[in-house]
């Protein structure tokens, strides 16, 4: 089952383990957004197809640098929050702030990948730098957060998909930031395949139409 | 005879009184904002957008919960004699009015300190704006993807020559004896908006208010057809 709902409509009736973004009243529960309904095996959850990105403990984020200071920088993770990565944790270790220049690790401007390790008071965003925290490349994407969150926690084969088929160097983050290292038409292509995450809705068929993007031999067709 | 509004059970507009005027509803109209809509209802043209949840330092903002703010404007060119582009007193009781209609219907609790605006411009207006702008707001916040509870439609029921009538046009509005907009959440069985001038009695009040929330119920299903057109399976068409 994968149906349409809209804020709501009634989602599925009687007891289920988990749920999520749906409220229950009495034995019924709706939809809190407009989204896919997926039921099955006790679960029951509403995939978000529009919204901004709601930060999760855990998630795999790509941010901007906005502003560096002795103790901390702050990132743009595309959300309504900034993100924060304290200077210990670029360090791997407590520093004296007089002694150590963060601004010698990260700059404005610089694309961090990072995991959110906690949240405090709903809405401070604190980061862990990745092993491999320093992203480069050639382009930088911005897709829908709701679908790129749906990607990355649907076990989808998309992200690497992508990746066969255009040759290039991603990063994918769950807060819809791709940054994209290769020529430029490589380039090119990854941009189609995110075209076509953004302009489709139909998630269940969204596998498939990259495939189409790119024709059967893996080379991009106009279509 | 030539004040009657109500000429053998039909107005002005060839309407019987249980109509409703025609209604079409577009989303994601305008790319730039979170969420937008475009609603037309009679001679009504209405584009709404949304913006946010935006990280906000404002003094005095909600630390519990994000802030909702509502900006109803009628374009210089939206009325018959150019309307100052200032906002009027009536501008601003609307975009409250607006606000406190929507704000039940939101579950604004999962974005706190921040800021939600919603932004309604009237490119031309007739009688039933404010229900109109709410109508629309509610399916414009749905596309932002703030989480909701229901979605909200408003309607406007009134009295014309003695008559129970749905839906004012501008004449009724303006010369009819008495004016009642409501807004629903009709799952939830609540009324978020409800408004009254000239007089009614009590029947005729109940009845007014079976009436608007029969119509609510149509509105609904334009609502939601609305949303399922933008995001059933098809691509994005609407883009600006």
């Amino acid at each position: 089952m994968n149906k349409l709902v809209i804020p709501g409509d009634v989602v599925a009736k009687g007891n289920f383990r988990s749920w999520s973004n749906v409220f229950k009243k009495g034995e019924e529960y709706f939809s809190m957004f407009v989204g896919r309904a997926e039921v099955g095996g006790g679960r029951l959850r509403v995939i978000r197809l529009t919204g901004p990105y709601i930060p999760k403990i855990g998630d795999f984020v790509i941010g901007v640098v906005t502003d560096v200071q002795p103790l901390a920088a702050t990132l743009d993770i595309n959300s309504y929050v900034n993100g924060f990565i304290m200077a210990n944790a670029f360090f791997k270790r407590r520093i004296d702030p007089s002694r150590y220049d963060l601004s010698k690790k990260v700059n404005l401007g610089d694309l961090v990948a990072a995991k959110v390790q906690r949240i405090e008071r709903g809405k401070d965003v604190f980061l862990q730098p990745d092993q491999k925290w320093k992203v480069e490349g050639d382009a930088v994407f911005y897709i829908s957060p709701a679908k790129a969150h749906y990607i990355y926690t649907s076990r989808s084969r998309i992200p690497s998909k992508i990746k066969e088929l255009t040759g290039a160097e991603i990063r994918f983050g769950v807060n819809g930031v791709v940054v994209v290292k290769g020529d430029l038409k490589k380039i090119e292509m990854v941009k189609k395949a995110l075209d076509v995450i953004e302009l489709k809705y139909d998630l269940n068929g969204l596998y498939n139409e990259i495939i189409k993007v790119f024709g059967k031999d893996g080379k991009s067709t106009d279509s | 005879m030539e004040n009657q509004l109500i000429v053998n059970g039909k107005r002005t507009d060839g309407r019987s009184p249980t109509e409703l005027r025609p209604l079409k509803i577009d989303v994601g109209i305008i790319k730039n904002a979170a969420g937008s809509s475009y609603i037309e209802h009679g001679k009504n043209k209405i584009i709404v957008a949304i913006y946010g949840p935006r990280d906000s330092h404002r003094y005095g903002i909600n630390i519990e919960r994000a802030t909702l703010r509502c900006r109803y404007h009628m374009s210089p060119f939206s009325t018959e004699e150019r309307k100052n582009p200032q906002p009027s007193r009536r501008e601003i009781e609307i975009s409250k009015v607006i606000r406190d209609a929507l704000e039940p219907s939101l579950i604004l609790e999962n974005f706190p300190k921040t800021t939600i605006d919603v932004f309604v411009e009237v490119l031309q207006s007739d009688g039933g704006s404010r229900s109109a702008s709410i109508t629309a707001a509610s399916v414009a916040l749905a596309d932002a993807g703030i989480p909701m509870k229901d979605l909200v439609e408003a309607v406007a029921v009134g009295k014309v020559d003695g008559t129970l009538v749905l839906d004012l046009n501008d004449i009724e509005d303006k010369k009819g004896e008495s004016d009642m907009p409501v807004a629903f959440m009709l799952n939830e069985n609540k009324i978020t908006l409800l408004q009254m001038d000239g007089k009614m009695t009590v029947e005729e009040f109940k009845a007014g208010l079976m009436m608007a929330m029969e119509a609510a119920k149509k509105i609904k299903e334009i609502q939601k057809e609305a949303l399922t057109r933008k995001y059933s399976s098809g691509e994005r068409k609407n883009d600006a």
